[in-house]
């Protein structure tokens, strides 16, 4: 997240991870002795982008758009349904889970819920050194060590490694996921909504938590959430999602200076601002009706049914292109015209 | 007008405890607050703080056992309303005071098309025919923004998407247009642009039906938003409240400033590391006669641990619970 992280990684375009076309459709079955496929998911529909050594892509978007899905299959806990994932150029879609095994340790992820991603019945240490023995890294009293140094680096206590995850409150149970994952010594992390959860008062000491440790450990992020000024605050640059697909990348302060999708937009001036005489005088765009089904995504651009600047042209499908210098939109309005460059807004 | 200056409610020295396996957990500890005609006053603090069980109390829902009433008072437009029997406390609820709960689920029947759930509400409350009822749901449905509402009348809950079914929740708290609707959390659970949509609906409802609104959340943004007046509540007690101007501008309780220098504010610039509150959550059960905010406040002086501190009025309408005066309040 570090300045001079963002900058080397914008320089060299190093890139940890690139998506290439990832679809992932979850199949609708009905019967109960011969189950047919009556319809698909569209979670996952077509997604492409490129996540940097070193930096934080925020995802963002609404309930049910594609985000831990899109997470999930990048870790290959789901495999996809058509599409390439590149790690350091090697494509995990075309692996088997023999040969994935090796890759998994260098991806983890942290989960939403720091109450149901804990055995209740492991102790915090055995709960954290769990990679650590899976995976071989160490032997002996060492992997206990290592469980007690891990606590101390997330802000733990390690003299609490015996107790069991209901002796820890909601923000310190985070912080045991985040050891557990930092455990297996990875370079690439999945955050999948790691604050939603937990008290306002909270959520900033995970959120510097999560930065101080990718400084110190050079770690990749792709972090995921709805809350948007969490997401601007942690990440190099955001993607936003919308009903299975990409409708914007850019720089994160690009993104909310400069949005260039409609839906970009009115997400953005949705986000309450907690201060009263600023929302005093806030214009908000307030998006008529609600995200369609992914089971029978619209036509064309999906955001059309509650785009207020839906013309003709919506009905094909806009493609995510470049609008400027590390930005892309997928709106028609960008451009009109098959020519190569940007328009202004 | 005499009517108009009068409170719709007044709580008063609120207590609620819980009789847990651990202990007594005193979920609500001497709550006092006012709600004005016509005004929307936000309730914000941590999970656990006692927000839902001041509501429930107010709404005469605390289950009991293992919840107990241990003191206070409840005027609902001047009247005692806590220990009135539940037939009259019925004939309130719903009727002229209302709630939306967080989990629209929670209050929809999922087998019953909402026709029917709505216009029972009509029927029980106001005595009026199916077919009258019937309409006044239509129109109800119209005004929360469901499309053909006419049509959508005769559907099950589930046909719904979350936003709508909180929109139809709105619809049948309304349904009897009472005086007083309490809001807990109605938006948590729904997207940024749903959520803009509800509040919305709120305000407009506010303005065009004169509703009084409690609204209880944990987003400041929201409060900001929506709210004339602000509690902010932590382990069962008030530790500020006043207009939400005020309190935005010159947060004076220590806890109110470190939840709002915590939070990244997207339209400021972005800041390199954000400023938290140190240390956990309270628990309920270790209970100091101080200020539970004591374990992690950085200002305490020694009396924070001795006394809970009286009220202090910092500004017109802005009272705080705090032993330490605190300098450059603004900011
Ligand atoms: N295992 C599964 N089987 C079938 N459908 C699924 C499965 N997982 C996800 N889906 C569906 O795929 C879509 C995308 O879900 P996903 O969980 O990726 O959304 P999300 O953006 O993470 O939402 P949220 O913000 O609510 O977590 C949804 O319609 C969801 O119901
Ligand atoms: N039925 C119950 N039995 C025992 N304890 C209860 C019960 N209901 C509430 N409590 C306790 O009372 C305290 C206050 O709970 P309350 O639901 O009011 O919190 P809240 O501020 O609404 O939190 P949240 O933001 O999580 O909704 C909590 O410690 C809770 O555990
Ligand atoms: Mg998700
Ligand atoms: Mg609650």
């Amino acid at each position: 997240m570090s300045l001079e992280a963002s900058q080397s990684a914008a320089r060299t375009k190093d890139v940890l991870l690139d998506v290439q076309g990832l679809k992932k459709h979850f199949p609708i079955t009905q019967g109960i002795l011969f189950q047919r496929e009556v319809g698909r998911v569209h979670a996952v529909d077509g997604v492409s982008f490129q996540i940097r050594r070193g930096e934080t892509l925020g995802l963002v978007g609404e309930s049910g758009c594609g985000k831990s899905t899109t997470g999930r299959t990048l870790l290959q806990l789901h495999r996809p349904t058509e599409g390439k994932v590149l790690y350091e150029g090697q494509d995990l879609a075309s692996l088997t889970q023999r040969q994935l095994r090796p890759i998994r340790r260098r991806m983890q992820m942290i989960f939403q819920d720091p109450y149901a991603s804990l055995n209740p019945r492991m102790t915090v240490s055995s709960i954290i050194s769990e990679p650590i023995r899976t995976y071989g890294l160490l032997r002996g009293p060492t992997v206990h060590a290592r469980a007690a140094e891990l606590m101390e680096v997330v802000g733990l206590n390690p003299r609490q490694v015996r107790l069991y995850p209901h002796e820890f409150s909601g923000g310190q149970r985070q912080r045991i996921g985040i050891a557990r994952a930092l455990a297996a010594d990875p370079d690439f992390i999945v955050c999948d909504e790691p604050i939603s959860a937990l008290d306002v008062s909270i959520q900033a000491q995970i959120l510097n938590l999560l930065a101080d440790l990718q400084k110190q450990f050079g770690l990749t992020y792709l972090f995921i959430a709805h809350d948007l000024a969490a997401v601007r605050h942690i990440s190099d640059r955001i993607a936003v999602m919308y009903l299975g697909k990409i409708v914007e990348i850019a720089d994160s302060e690009k993104l909310y200076k400069e949005p260039r999708h409609p839906y970009t937009q009115a997400l953005i001036s949705a986000v309450p601002i907690p201060d009263p005489e600023v929302e005093a005088t806030r214009q908000r765009i307030v998006l008529e009706g609600d995200v369609p089904s992914p089971r029978n995504p619209p036509k064309g651009c999906r955001f059309k049914t509650r785009c207020s600047y839906r013309f003709g042209r919506c009905d094909e499908e806009p493609l995510l292109q470049l609008v400027e210098e590390d930005h892309f939109a997928a709106c028609w309005l960008e451009k009109t015209d098959e020519g190569k460059g940007a328009s202004g807004t | 007008m005499k009517e108009n200056d009068q409170p719709i409610l007044s709580v008063r020295d609120l207590r609620v405890s819980f009789a847990t396996e651990e202990g007594l957990v005193r979920a609500v500890d001497g709550v006092s607050f006012d709600v004005r005609r016509g005004q929307i006053l936000g309730i914000v603090g941590e999970s656990g703080s006692g927000k839902s069980v001041t509501n429930l109390a107010i709404m005469g829902l605390i289950p009991m056992p293992p919840g107990r009433i241990d003191g206070g008072r409840v005027l609902f437009c001047g009247k005692e309303i806590l220990g009135v029997p539940e037939a009259e406390k019925r004939k309130l609820r719903g009727d002229r005071i209302s709630m939306i709960f967080q989990d629209p689920m929670t209050s929809l029947n999922p087998f019953l098309r909402i026709s029917l759930q709505l216009t029972e509400v009509l029927e029980l409350h106001k005595r009026i025919s199916r077919k009258k009822a019937r309409r006044h749901a239509i129109a109800m449905l119209d005004l929360v923004g469901i499309p053909d509402a006419a049509e959508r009348i005769d559907d099950y809950p589930h046909q719904f998407s979350g936003g709508m079914r909180q929109r139809v929740m709105i619809a049948m708290s309304l349904l009897c247009e009472p005086e007083l609707l309490i809001a807990d959390e109605p938006t948590t659970a729904l997207d940024v642009t749903i959520q803009a949509q509800i509040l919305e609906l709120l305000k407009k409802i506010r303005d065009e039906l004169g509703t009084s609104i409690v609204f209880i959340t944990h987003d400041l943004g929201v409060v900001a938003g929506i709210c004339d007046e602000t509690l902010v509540m932590y382990a069962g007690k008030i530790l500020e409240k006043g207009s939400t101007r005020s309190l935005f501008a010159s947060p004076s309780q220590p806890y109110t400033r470190g939840l709002l220098r915590s939070v990244p504010r997207l339209d400021l610039g972005r800041k390199e590391e954000l400023t938290p509150i140190r240390g956990n959550p309270p628990y309920l059960l270790d209970r100091s006669p101080g200020c539970p905010f004591l374990p992690r406040c950085d200002f305490a002086v020694d009396k924070c641990g001795e006394e809970f501190p009286p009220r202090r009025q910092v500004a017109k309408n802005h009272d705080v619970w705090c032993w330490v005066e605190m300098e450059g309040s603004a900011g």
